[in-house]
């Protein structure tokens, strides 16, 4: 008599390519969490990814958001173990009172662990902390053919590395042990220090890799730039504040899409100038959750963008290739009189698996508008990113297609062979999945 | 305080479950699966450091008496029994099956005369409140819901006799016809009057212990829309589609 009940709802990509109404449900209890569904199904967090990876025309998306419980905590081992709907906004306020902390988190606490684990998604400084996959001890992992599976790296080790950054194609996620960290300060001294270029920034970055706890760029592109990248580094080594304030957030809701584009092609030059000159030389303390969810701040960042939306291109270029992608990137802007209106850097190592978006080298990011000559310069440079062993960011890129992803990802076709050794019916699909041929 | 709550696994009995622990209540969570519950307990002992029992239960077989006496043997004195349990059919219409009739009827009504008869003199002897849930569907009869909603006006009576039955002055008992409420139960539906949260039910519920409340709408502008329906001449109700 517990049946999944099914509604439309409204879903979008967080860079709104992506939208329309979707089979929906969210189930409250195990047995209807486990229920045997007719059609392929694919797990959600929150839905606050940039790509279509949690809903599709032909399945039924499990929103997960009523699975967020906490079921064990050990401070003194520094573990928790969580249900995968859990956010991140509710864990740090839980942990705050422990003085315990989530060492890699994403830039917004409405995501969710398990949106971070099946993203295998990066924090402030991958450099120093690698990837989201070293907080996990252990998940519990549901498949309908497999049953319920605990996975790790000691034990089904095969399904536990498709899993880490498998968009939520080998199962639902219930509950993932995770490991913490000490928090002995409360808050965090932010510095920027001006570069003149992105090449510059590359460099620098490479520098403070090992001295800062967050670490990141800002880069203006715009076109009265001549997309050169001048901007600043952000650099932030934890501190202790007397006065400590936290923000509390609506968790949900991130994006109202206003009705027209503040963001054009001249209004971005205007909005960047500003915001470097008020921002190139700052020095501040801010408290660790502003520290860790930049975000919470800038949510009206992507309404900006109006109803048409934006791409994000997010690229891993090793270093020795650092200075001819700049120089590249710069020409090809220029060329395309490319509208971008966000453009940051930061610093990875690590090696690359699957579909994770790991290796050494630099990350550069940029935030496109939604038209024809953005979509012209992206596939110019997706030409290009073989030749420097370059990798996109799969969870931030709407448009890439399965040959693309087959040249540049070195082990695509491996995680698409193992994929199906698991799972030959494939029972968990996705937009995105299906974009990519998976 | 200690309560026990029939219904916690979910909806509007988990937040009441969440409000209460973060309240420093001992608790008693009550529903069909184990695992929920489980889940529940060891959360808000884990947030709120509060003590949180359980006991499975199907509600569609009557063996209430068990919890009279596990709620006892674990926590002494039972202050409040929140009896939120409810369950509705989609197929729930006049010519529906057997099945659905008996389930419909077990789970909203039978179980909750049995559980309110096994703690009745309990209640009589220490005090406390019995709070029952009803539903905005029994203002009057429709096609759709016709069981259910049946079912819950005949709990809305059986609570009356119990308000007219009890003698201790301690005893307090509190009825709610709840309006929309964002849960499992209503997932889905196209509601064309707000719903509301499962916390701001489950609010208006402790900010009502110790008070006699009979059929008290929740929230209280259901009232209105109560009124206007009731007083609605037949003819015109009678088109109604909803
Ligand atoms: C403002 C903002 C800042 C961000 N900052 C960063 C950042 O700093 N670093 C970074 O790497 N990313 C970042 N992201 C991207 C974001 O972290 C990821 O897209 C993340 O996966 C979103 O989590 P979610 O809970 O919204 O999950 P969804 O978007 O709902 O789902 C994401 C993927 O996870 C799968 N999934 C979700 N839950 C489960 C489950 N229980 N079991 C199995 N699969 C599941 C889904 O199927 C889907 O494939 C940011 C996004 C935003 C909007
Ligand atoms: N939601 C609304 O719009 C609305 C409107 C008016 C009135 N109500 C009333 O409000 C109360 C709470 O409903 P809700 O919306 O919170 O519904 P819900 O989310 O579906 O939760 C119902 C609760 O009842 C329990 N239950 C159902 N069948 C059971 C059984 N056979 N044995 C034991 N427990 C059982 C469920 O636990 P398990 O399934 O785990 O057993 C769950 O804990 C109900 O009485 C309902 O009639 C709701």
């Amino acid at each position: 008599m517990n049946e999944n009940k099914v509604a439309l709802k409204e879903i979008s990509s967080v860079d709104l390519q992506t939208q329309g109404k979707f089979r929906w449900s969210q189930p409250d209890r195990y047995k209807s969490l486990l229920s045997n569904n007719k059609t392929a199904i694919i797990p959600q967090g929150s839905a606050l990814s940039y790509v279509a990876n949690s809903f599709s025309n032909d399945s039924l998306t499990i929103n997960m958001k009523r699975f967020d419980r906490i079921l064990f905590f050990d401070t003194t081992q520094k573990k928790i173990t969580v249900e995968a709907g859990i956010t991140l906004n509710k864990l740090y306020f839980f942990l705050n009172k422990y003085n315990l902390f989530l060492p890699i988190q994403p830039g917004y606490p409405g995501i969710t662990i398990g949106g971070c684990i099946a993203a295998n998604i990066h924090g402030k400084n991958q450099y120093n902390e690698g990837l989201f996959e070293n907080c996990i001890e252990e998940i519990l992992l549901f498949h309908p053919k497999h049953g319920e599976l605990i996975i790790s790296k000691q034990q089904n080790q095969e399904i536990f590395d498709l899993t880490i950054g498998g968009f939520g194609l080998t199962g639902i996620i219930i509950w993932a042990k995770l490991r913490l960290s000490l928090l002995e300060e409360n808050s965090v001294n932010i510095t920027h220090e001006p570069v003149d270029s992105l090449y510059d920034t590359a460099t620098k970055l490479q520098k403070l890799s090992s001295s800062y706890a967050f670490l990141y760029s800002w880069n203006d592109l715009s076109p009265n730039s001549k997309y050169k990248g001048r901007g600043f580094i952000v650099k932030g080594l934890f501190t202790n504040s007397p006065k400590n304030k936290f923000l509390l957030i609506p968790e949900k809701d991130l994006f109202y899409p206003m009705k027209f584009n503040l963001f054009t092609k001249q209004t971005i030059s205007i909005i960047n100038q500003i915001y470097y000159f008020l921002n190139s030389n700052k020095t501040e303390k801010v408290p660790l959750y502003e520290a860790l969810f930049p975000f919470v701040k800038k949510r009206s960042y992507y309404s900006l963008f109006g109803k048409t939306g934006f791409w994000e291109y997010q690229v891993l270029i090793p270093h020795n290739y650092a200075e001819e992608f700049c120089d590249l990137f710069s020409k090809l802007a220029c060329q395309n009189k490319a509208s971008i209106s966000l453009a940051t850097c930061k610093i990875f190592r690590g090696s690359q698996k699957y579909l994770n978006f790991n290796g050494e080298g630099i990350v550069f990011t940029f935030d496109f508008l939604a038209n024809p000559s953005s979509l012209e310069l992206m596939r110019q440079l997706d030409k290009k990113l073989s030749d420097f062993n370059g990798i996109i960011n799969l969870n931030k890129d709407s448009r890439i297609n399965h040959e693309t992803v087959s040249l540049i990802y070195p082990e695509f076709e491996l995680f698409h062979k193992r994929l199906r050794q698991f799972d030959p019916q494939r029972f968990f699909q996705s937009d995105f999945s299906k974009r990519l041929k998976l | 305080m200690n309560s026990i709550i029939v219904g916690a696994s979910a909806g509007i009995g988990r937040s009441l479950a969440e409000q209460l622990a973060s309240l420093g209540h001992n608790l008693i969570l009550v529903s069909s699966d184990q695992r929920d519950i489980d889940c529940l307990a060891k959360d808000l002992s884990i947030r709120f450091n509060s003590k949180v029992e359980l006991f499975s239960l199907d509600l569609n077989n009557k063996n209430t008496e068990d919890l009279v006496t596990y709620g006892l043997s674990v926590l002494n004195k039972i202050d409040n029994l929140f009896l939120i349990a409810g369950w509705i059919s989609n197929e729930d219409y006049i010519g529906t099956s057997k099945e659905i009739i008996n389930y419909t009827l077990d789970v909203n009504l039978r179980s909750m005369i049995f559980l309110i008869n096994s703690f009745y003199p309990h209640f009589e002897k220490t005090g406390g409140n019995i709070v029952g849930i009803g539903s905005v569907a029994s203002i009057r009869g429709r096609k759709n819901n016709c069981i259910y909603s049946t079912a819950k006006r005949a709990l809305e009576f059986y609570f009356e006799c119990l308000r007219h039955s009890k003698t201790n002055s301690h005893f307090f008992v509190q009825f709610y016809r709840l309006g929309y409420v964002q849960t499992q139960m209503s997932f889905g539906s196209k509601m064309l009057i707000p719903t509301v949260t499962t916390n701001y039910i489950s609010n208006k519920i402790i900010a009502g212990l110790e008070k006699d409340l009979s059929c008290h709408y929740l929230p209280f502008w259901w009232r209105f829309v109560g009124t206007v329906l009731r007083k609605l001449p037949w003819f015109f109700y009678s088109k109604l589609n909803f």
